[in-house]
């Protein structure tokens, strides 16, 4: 649902080659390559009739980060707040991380980062763009230590044959685990719930691993 | 951190100027009063309590330092 409305304001562009696509795409944007994004389409050799290639792209404009909003609100709420915590920004795609730092940054990642997923949480609804919040790689030491575990519990799930299921998760860390066990042979995932924390279950898939192609 | 409440409520919020905190002081605990319009109800709960619950949580830590507890409450403007 989400990718249909994304690729409404994307624009395909078909053409020979590569160089040829993305200047017909500056041309048709009016904007240099280097201020829009693309992704390959398709890619293929016509075989029949005269044998010429043919690429299709889509194109978008890329996105202004404009971190004002949320600097703006932030500053002003750190100000009004009795907690020692200073940030910087850093700009990645179309999300703005901020990091942060200061003598009660200790407190942004007790009881599971709960500080800072609110400060992430209220900033999302201010910015615009996307805000990631972080604090001394947590994300990073989280992701690690949610991946071991993962890899774990996969392993126990191909040997005893029965399916597991692991605790209410949100959005991200489900992909995290999706992305992982997909890439183990013979174990499957499934989310189960409704609202933003659902549990995901693992379990054998029947018969030989899907055979995936990477065409 | 009546103002801090207030200043984050009105980011959220369409109506800011019908944003109204006020404060009830106890022993150990200060309630806070969130006041906003009828319509802005949902901006400052969000979905499943998420806004209520994070701003709470800024408020807890926020407390800490103070060796204080605030309770949010939300009040329905009548």
């Amino acid at each position: 649902m989400e990718n249909q409305e994304k690729n409404d304001d994307k624009q395909e562009f078909k053409g020979r080659n590569l160089e040829d696509v993305i200047s017909l795409a500056e041309h048709v944007l009016k904007i240099p390559r280097t201020q829009f994004n693309y992704e390959i389409v398709a890619e293929k050799t016509k075989l029949f009739g005269i044998k010429t290639k043919e690429i299709v792209i889509r194109a978008w404009p890329k996105a202004v980060i404009d971190s004002e909003p949320a600097t703006r609100f932030l500053d002003e709420l750190l100000e009004k707040c009795p907690l020692d915590l200073k940030y910087h920004t850093k700009k990645n795609r179309d999300i703005l991380f901020i990091i942060f730092e200061g003598r009660d940054k200790s407190l942004l990642t007790q009881k599971d980062g709960a500080l800072l997923l609110a400060f992430q949480h209220i900033l999302n609804k201010v910015s615009p763009q996307k805000v990631q919040t972080d604090c001394d790689f947590f994300r990073k030491r989280k992701e690690r230590e949610l991946k071991d575990y993962v890899q774990h519990v996969a392993r126990r799930v191909r040997e005893s044959g029965r399916k597991e299921m692991l605790d209410p998760m949100n959005p991200y860390e489900r992909r995290l685990v999706h992305i992982t066990v997909n890439q183990i042979p013979g174990i499957a995932t499934e989310s189960i719930g409704e609202g933003f924390l659902k549990k995901v279950k693992l379990y054998p898939s029947k018969g030989r691993p899907k055979q995936k192609s990477y065409s | 951190m009546q103002e801090l409440v207030e200043m984050i409520a009105k980011a959220l919020v369409d109506d800011p100027d019908k944003v109204v905190v006020s404060q009830l002081q106890g022993e150990q605990t200060t309630i806070l009063e969130l006041k906003v319009a009828q319509d802005d109800l949902g901006k400052v709960i969000g979905k499943q309590g998420r806004t209520a619950r994070a701003i709470r949580v800024i408020l807890g830590a926020a407390g800490m330092k103070e060796k204080r507890r605030y309770n949010l409450e939300i009040i329905e403007k009548a």
